[in-house]
């Protein structure tokens, strides 16, 4: 009997689908004619923006994520290691944080790309302005994995290609490439499900354009203020689960079998491309690119931080006002990052816990019946990430806050730190598996003949060799938690501010200038910059990103 | 590895229960709002004078997650809340039918007007929010801002005018839906042949005509008023054909125990002491006689000149929101 995978799936059950089935099951036992959703015609024309724009931004993030991996594992690229944090760091960043960045650098009226150059053709309201600003912050999605497999590759299959006489490009082609597919396979499938399941972006700056996702169609109903939009909203997130497990269910055919074990034991040491003449001229287009994608909107950013007036232009207008605002007139600003930091990193310690088990289950030989509960959960994982986060947070409150769990649950820590972790187990997961697909388990075998016991086994070959992928996972929990917003806001009571209510509540008010949301978002990038290097420090790189 | 994993499982589970055990003594009052943080911070130092014995809990966040959090609570058949404060008035039309209230007439509350509260005393209005026009004077100037809300859907206004969106923000579609019923679908043709950016709440609004992406726009008086000391640039217009007078209600929810405390609650925010907390967050107050908040027109002038409530629309708004937001939808995507 596969022991992991049962654990496995006697923890997933609970945590990523039973709030699902609780919802969807009073919504379509209630006395509301749900079933009209699906047959109105704005319902589709949703579906197919969604399904336009998540292709748009996976095709986006890929464009960005392949080369820039590439170039920061096998070539000589200067300062790698340093390049390979600031790459990632836009995740730590709320994507709505990054649309309202991009709105004043690039809206029609008067953005400010748009005022310096002396044009008014950057229109962010549009699909490939949605594409854009959804792509720029979660390409690194697709980015941390690929780098990760990348550095474990076994350097002797493209060594013996090399010495077989083959080009690089062709090297590239038959060998890199395709090692590369599953993990770019797993990014391409976060980056499209974050895209169909995201809010904030759609909203800001879809419904300007008159670009209608399923995403905003779910949050109108579910705004509608009765029970009704209630049922209706969830029958909606429905066909975002469906649509989800569909593209699973490809993705795992495709996938079936290319399961190749990477590393071998040695320490990967890659010969590397010389840029040689080309270096000077790829180090500018990076730094440009870069700018483009992260410097301009933390400039835009920083400008409104600063500014005591939004929409003034003059020195007369900058000033600290907004950071004192936010540090001492606002009294939760303190309980809002401790709680944020504790909660968040429960949350990602957790899923890393689980992430691993759920990647280890995957290891075990299973046939027949037992392996329906293996694809069972891979496909749970994904469903809190592919839907939006208010309708998880309403099946949670629904399994949570009844007569047995609701005193323990409903209104405590508890509740906010499980709806971290179902919604963002997936990255961990994700990532667990990447790193231990690419272990060759004749290393464990090997260490099991030499006399070793399993915790023998897992702390000498298997933790040491999983560290990287580890540390990853925890910052991709940790990241989104530290500052999630739309299910936070649901979930919280007095004293559980974070900083997701914080944003919440100078969004809605108290922000004189407007911008106090901009001053969080910097500290946000600072912190986890901070924090990053302080981990990699300590670690001695082993950790952090 | 795992023994520290579980001890961090403890140190996990003994933070949370240690939130759980503080302060179990005074009784608990929850209050749901969307009353702003400030109007609470103003309100809990003169609420612990009066109620020297009660812990209030203030769950506060926007109109639309109040009525989720309730309904989510209701389905779940666990009710926490106990008092509801927030400026859906269809909703609380909704919870009165499904008998989801308490009936209760507040002291005073006899005072204001019948067109303010539930016939059957299901829920009374604590405070009126006031939807006006607002707009930037570095853009436009006093002559040439716009007099009403029906000549936003002049051309002229093309790629110039904000609103919040309808479907995001309570506020914003009573605005929604009051103008339609006065001028029509044709009107929001217009206005998408205009370009109007139509998103987020009143902040948001606010923002954008601030930042000059959009020098006019309609927003709630209180958040105009609120930041003008800042911002001299934002100008107030009391358009001609009718300012919107919102409905900030008040209702106790029908569970099993005591209501006493509850009650005596919304004695207390009918009271002079809660009103006054009231027109400080720049609200007017139900009652005709009381002070308007801080540079605003006495209430009078502002009655007489807005569009009318009446029974008959509060019922068929009601009845037909989601089919007014699928043809606003439409018309809008």
């Amino acid at each position: 009997m596969p022991k992991l995978t049962l654990i496995a799936f006697a923890v997933t059950l609970p945590l990523c689908l039973l709030p699902f089935i609780i919802l969807f099951t009073k919504s379509f036992f209630s006395e509301y004619e749900i079933i009209k959703v699906f047959f109105n015609s704005s319902t589709w024309q949703a579906a197919s923006n969604t399904l336009i724009i998540s292709l748009g931004c996976t095709f986006f993030s890929l464009l960005i994520a392949v080369p820039v991996s590439l170039l920061l594992t096998r070539t000589d690229f200067p300062g790698k290691k340093v390049w390979k944090s600031l790459f990632v760091i836009p995740f730590a960043i709320p994507p709505y944080v990054g649309a309202i960045a991009w709105i004043i650098l690039a809206n029609p009226s008067n953005g400010l790309i748009n005022k310096f150059l002396g044009f008014d053709f950057l229109n962010i309201y549009s699909y490939l302005g949605l594409i854009w600003v959804e792509g720029t912050f979660l390409y690194p999605l697709v980015m941390i994995g690929l780098i990760q497999s990348l550095e474990n590759m076994d350097p002797g299959l493209e060594e013996a290609a090399r010495v077989a006489g083959a080009s690089p490009f062709r090297v590239m082609r038959t060998i890199t490439l395709p090692l590369m597919l599953p993990s770019i396979f797993s990014g391409a499938l976060l980056v499209f499900l974050g895209t169909a399941a995201s809010f904030g972006v759609p909203a800001l700056i879809g419904n300007p354009a008159g670009i209608y996702m399923l995403t905003t169609k779910i949050y109108m109903f579910q705004r509608m203020g009765s029970m009704s939009g209630l049922y209706q909203a969830s029958a909606l997130s429905f066909v975002l689960l469906i649509a989800a497990v569909i593209i699973l269910l490809i993705n795992q055919y495709l996938l079936k079998n290319s399961g190749q074990a990477l590393v071998s034991g040695k320490t990967p040491r890659h010969s590397l491309w010389r840029l040689g003449r080309y270096k000077l001229p790829t180090y500018i287009f990076v730094v440009i690119v870069y700018l483009v994608l992260f410097g301009m909107p933390l400039a835009g950013i920083l400008f409104s931080s600063l500014s005591k007036v939004q929409g003034i232009f003059s020195f007369e207008n900058l000033g600290v006002q907004n950071f004192v605002n936010v540090f001492w007139e606002i009294s939760e600003t303190k309980t809002a990052f401790k709680n944020s930091f504790i909660f968040a990193s429960i949350a990602a310690t957790l899923a890393v816990a689980w992430g691993l088990l759920m990647a280890f289950s995957s290891l075990e030989v299973v046939k027949g019946k037992w392996r329906t509960f293996k694809v069972l959960n891979t496909l749970m994982t994904s469903l809190p990430y592919a839907t939006p986060g208010t309708v998880l947070a309403l099946g949670l409150i629904l399994m949570l806050s009844g007569k047995f769990l609701g005193p323990l649950f409903y209104g405590s820590s508890l509740i906010i730190i499980i709806a971290y972790l179902s919604k963002y187990l997936n990255f961990s997961y994700r990532t667990c598996l990447d790193g231990l697909s690419q272990i060759d388990k004749t290393l464990a075998e090997a260490a099991r003949v030499a006399g070793a016991n399993t915790p023998q086994v897992v702390r000498r070959i298997w933790v040491p060799l999983l560290m990287p992928a580890m540390g990853a996972s925890w910052f991709l929990t940790f990241m989104p938690s530290f500052s999630e917003l739309t299910m936070t806001v649901l979930l919280t009571s007095p004293g559980l501010e974070t900083i997701g209510t914080l944003i919440f509540q100078l969004q809605e008010y108290g922000d004189a200038s407007g911008g106090g949301a901009a001053v969080l978002a910097i500290l946000l990038v600072l912190f986890v910059l901070i924090f990053n290097t302080l981990v990699k420090l300590i670690s001695k790189g082993k950790y952090g990103l | 590895m795992f023994s520290r994993l579980i001890s961090f499982l403890f140190i996990f589970l003994a933070y949370s229960c240690q939130e759980q055990n503080s302060g179990n003594k005074k009784e608990v009052l929850w209050v749901y709002t969307s009353l702003y943080k400030d109007t609470i911070s103003d309100l809990t130092p003169k609420l612990k004078e009066d109620f020297p014995n009660v812990e209030f809990k203030w769950y506060q966040a926007g109109s639309e997650e109040v009525a989720t959090k309730v309904q989510a609570e209701i389905l779940s058949g666990n009710i926490q809340a106990d008092v509801l404060i927030s400026s859906d008035r269809f909703w609380y039309e909704e919870m009165a039918k499904t008998s989801r209230l308490l009936a209760y007439k507040p002291l005073n509350a006899e005072k204001m007007n019948a067109s303010l509260y539930n016939s059957e005393n299901f829920y009374f209005t604590l405070s009126l929010p006031v939807m006006v026009l607002a707009y930037n004077n570095e853009k436009i100037s006093a002559e040439t801002a716009p007099k009403t809300f029906k000549e936003m859907s002049d051309e002229k206004w093309k790629n110039k005018f904000t609103i919040g969106s309808p479907l995001a923000s309570g506020t914003n579609f009573t605005t929604m839906a009051i103008l339609q019923k006065n001028y029509g679908w044709d009107y929001f043709k217009a206005l998408k042949k205009n370009s109007v950016i139509a998103d987020g709440g009143n902040s948001a609004v606010l923002r954008r005509i601030q930042s000059g992406e959009r020098p006019v726009g309609w927003v709630l008086l209180e958040n105009v008023l609120r930041f003008q000391k800042d911002d001299p640039r934002l100008n107030i217009i009391y358009p001609d054909d009718g300012v919107i007078i919102h409905n900030n209600v008040m209702a106790i929810l029908n569970k099993d125990d005591d209501r006493a405390l509850a009650k005596k609650f919304a004695d207390w925010m009918f009271s002079s002491k809660g009103q006054e907390a009231m027109t400080r967050s720049f609200m007017y107050s139900p009652f005709v006689d009381f002070a308007p908040p801080v540079g605003a027109p006495p209430f009078a002038d502002l009655f007489n000149k807005s569009f009318p409530w009446s029974k008959e629309l509060l019922d068929e708004v009601s009845q037909k929101r989601m089919e007014i937001k699928e043809q606003y939808t439409e018309i809008m995507f």
